[in-house]
């Protein structure tokens, strides 16, 4: 559903490249007559636009004072010159540099020729015979050095799987691994609003080593799951493996012993994949849920509607031939089902899918009335309607009001009919919170907060309501924030090792002990406050090596409340998101300390504490950055 | 001597602020700097244009001469003491460039160039990719996410 409706609003990429257009090409486009009507992807482009403006306008300090005397040291005797770090000898910066032409419009030298069109040709001709000749493994497959296969060929759910694990070099020497896998069931999954976000898994199997070096194990499918998403670890999670940047699935047989069209479907809508990764340019990654759907259910426009392929990697010809043939594919598809007295709600959810990823707002609209009217219970029908008020919104001329404000009662009959887990501010609470008299927004603010994944502090989080936030509420959160972490939850998780996971409980956790202590803070009680900013920073501590601002800045306001000017400095000093809170703070501290301030070793205290803590952040993402590519280059 | 001094003058301090923002470094960019007018008697002559575009022309030159020592030198990933120094020393009078600048630092060093090649030195995408050696859409895709980090740690920063 969240891929619903990031498909409305152009992504990131695509504003930040419409930011960069003249206005004229600006307006015309795809994306410029979106934001016309969208007033935040406006202020996202306002906010790239004055991202540059802000680098343009910086005032970089001029050439220092002594540089000219180096300069006319040098010229005078240019053969002993040698600069500290001397540039490749091959290399003149102004070999290649024009000297008539205005910098903004350089002409770029034509690198097409005829034997360049020649060289395309025969590479095209070759990967073409290429991929018709290269040999095709089963869907568990991967190309890299490990493999999982089983047996059965295709499961039926309730029947035993026996599982082969040719290792990983990683895992070769282990005395035993353990199957982590996480089993998808569309009836328990519809309450969850067809959930991508669930990244644990439980033990299906503890595989051991057999005499030919694979590791061997058998788990029962249980019944009425359609789908198993599996990955490999081993006995004290510390590393893992999986199909590239996914786990391995298996599709459950379905009656006529083919893949089941519920456990395609359930896979092509929740691909899970490390770091949040597309699952369609993951390397070694085999298994193309949409592909089987398109193969064995070429008759339902599921395979279509959730490609995740739009051949944008293949370039500007293969993406505009997608919107092409998925157009033609589209208008089939509407003008066979269309007609029809009723559908299932599958099919309808699928057109509406269609249709929005093929940029027709208006058919998608038509599909969702359907979708509601004939299916008000399906899991879907409350999402997609939400979709369609936010396209309503966008596109309709003042008054618009008149036009969502009675589709109200439509949302709370889709919610009771099936309580949703994910209402998600970017759905149905905007909606509401825009539309809806204050009672209105009162009970679906209760059902989010009930609702929501993570707790009732998820409203904060989107909206930042902390001076409002009800003392059950931040008890609520304190309560989160004392659990410890290796208590947590008790799963495994499904593509992550151990440590990665203790590391992201040690970030919730910071957060939730950050937003306790705040409250506090706004709530009169310093010292509990600073109580919990210790907590916090060393849960961050945890999470990355470094500190954060955040706890600091609160502690530092506790202490200043109390009177204890000295530590209230030490926290102060601690912060790194120097200069904003700085220039405040100094006033802050000028008129606490009195004659005691001494602006001059405050700031040398500020330099060395925001140098170290730049240093901190650059290594941890420096070392973040190794484990992705050690990551990449595993499953390369 | 004295002409040399003469365009020192006049364009010594573009060449070195171009140069300091695209190494972060002050010593690099007065190496590039000294570099830029050391040869600039011989490379003078090269430059058979209208005057008026002397100084586009000599601030390429500076922008290359950067660009090559960013290649040749593998800049330490870590921020430098004296640039933090500076930024805080001139905290009181330009809180929001000194925001964007302590960001455009944590920025890794081939979305930072892009960045600041495209929004400050003015190229376009197809220019920016001669210049360092990349495609036109891997320089489109660098100055993405060079502005997508650059929000979030600015957001990350209030």
């Amino acid at each position: 559903m969240k891929g619903l409706l990031n498909a409305m609003h152009p992504s990131f990429e695509a504003l930040s490249a419409h930011a960069d257009l003249h206005e004229l090409d600006a307006a015309r486009s795809r994306v410029g007559r979106h934001i016309a009507a969208c007033a935040q992807c406006r202020a996202t482009i306002d906010e790239i636009r004055e991202l540059g403006d802000a680098a343009r306008a910086g005032s970089v300090a001029g050439a220092p004072d002594g540089l000219w005397a180096r300069i006319e040291e040098a010229a005078k005797a240019p053969v002993e010159h040698s600069p500290r770090e001397t540039p490749p000898p091959d290399a003149r910066p102004w070999d290649d540099v024009p000297s008539l032409r205005p910098t903004r419009h350089w002409p770029i030298p034509a690198r097409k020729s005829a034997r360049y069109g020649v060289l395309v040709g025969i590479a095209a001709a070759a990967a073409i015979v290429a991929l018709l000749v290269w040999p095709r493994g089963s869907s568990l497959q991967a190309a890299g050095t490990s493999r999982l296969t089983f047996s059965p060929g295709r499961p039926r759910a309730g029947s035993v799987v026996s599982v082969r694990y040719s290792p990983a070099s990683w895992f070769t020497r282990a005395p035993k691994l353990v199957l982590v896998g996480r089993v998808q069931n569309p009836a328990v999954q519809a309450n969850d609003g067809w959930s991508s976000n669930g990244m644990s898994g439980d033990s299906l199997a503890t595989l051991r080593p057999a005499r030919d070096g694979y590791f061997e194990g058998s788990f029962r499918i249980p019944e009425g799951v359609k789908l198993v998403e599996m990955t490999v670890t081993d006995s004290a999670g510390s590393d893992l493996d999986s199909d590239g940047w996914a786990p391995w699935s298996i599709v459950v047989a379905g009656p006529d012993g083919g893949p089941s069209f519920d456990g395609l479907l359930v896979a092509a809508r929740s691909r899970t994949t490390v770091q949040g990764l597309p699952a369609s340019s993951a390397p070694r990654q085999r298994f193309n849920p949409a592909d089987s759907l398109r193969r064995y259910f070429p008759n339902h426009p599921a395979g279509f509607a959730y490609q995740q392929d739009e051949g944008k990697e293949k370039g500007v010809l293969s993406f505009l031939n997608y919107f092409r043939s998925g157009e033609r594919k589209y208008l089939g598809f509407w003008e066979k089902l269309w007609p029809r007295e009723s559908l299932d709600g599958e099919t309808l959810v699928a057109m509406v899918a269609f249709a929005n990823r093929i940029g027709e707002p208006g058919e998608a609209r038509q599909w969702t009335q359907r979708l509601v009217r004939e299916h008000p219970e399906h899991p879907a029908a409350l999402m997609e309607l939400a979709a369609t008020l936010h396209e309503i919104e966008l596109r309709e001329p003042r008054g618009l009001a008149d036009s969502i404000r009675p589709w109200l009662p439509t949302l709370d009959t889709l919610f009771r009919l099936r309580p949703q887990r994910l209402l998600g501010y970017e759905g149905v609470m905007p909606l509401v919170r825009r539309y809806g008299d204050s009672a209105t927004v009162g009970m679906w603010t209760h059902r989010y907060d009930s609702t929501s994944r993570n707790g009732p502090h998820q409203r904060w989080y989107s909206e930042g309501e902390l001076r409002v936030l009800p003392a059950s509420v931040a008890a609520a959160i304190e309560r989160s924030a004392s659990i410890d972490c290796s208590t947590r939850g008790g799963r495994f998780p499904l593509l992550m090792t151990g440590s990665e996971r203790l590391k992201e409980c040690a970030s919730a956790r910071g957060r939730e002990y950050s937003v306790a202590a705040r409250w506090r803070l706004f709530n009169g009680d310093p010292r509990g406050a600073v109580a919990l900013a210790e907590s916090a920073s060393a849960q961050i501590t945890i999470y990355n090596g470094c500190s954060s601002s955040g706890p600091h800045r609160t502690a530092a306001s506790a202490w200043l409340l109390l009177g204890d000017t000295t530590r209230a400095e030490r926290e102060l000093v601690a912060m790194f998101d120097i200069p904003r809170p700085e220039v405040r703070w100094m006033d802050t501290l000028r008129t606490a300390l009195g004659r005691r301030f001494d602006e001059a070793r405050l700031r040398r205290m500020l330099d060395s504490s925001a140098a170290r803590l730049s240093a901190c952040q650059l290594r941890e993402m420096a070392e973040r950055r190794a484990r992705f590519e050690q990551w990449k280059a595993r499953n390369r | 001597m004295a002409a040399l001094g003469e365009l020192y003058a006049a364009y010594g301090d573009s060449c070195y602020r171009a140069a300091l923002r695209l190494t972060g470094s002050a010593a690099d960019a007065e190496d590039v700097t000294q570099e830029v007018f050391v040869r600039l008697p011989d490379a003078v002559r090269g430059f058979t244009g209208p005057l008026e575009h002397f100084p586009g022309w000599i601030r390429r030159v500076a922008v290359r001469q950067a660009l090559m020592r960013l290649r040749g030198t593998r800049r330490r990933q870590e921020v430098s003491v004296d640039a933090v120094a500076s930024l805080v020393a001139t905290a009181d009078d330009a809180a929001t460039r000194l925001t964007i600048d302590a960001a455009l630092a944590r920025l890794p060093d081939e979305h930072r160039t892009v960045f600041l090649l495209k929004e400050v030195e003015g190229y376009q995408h197809a220019e920016i990719g001669e210049l360092l050696g990349i495609s036109t859409a891997n320089s489109e895709v660098r100055l993405h996410r060079a502005r997508r980090q650059l929000r979030d740690l600015l957001r990350g920063s209030r």
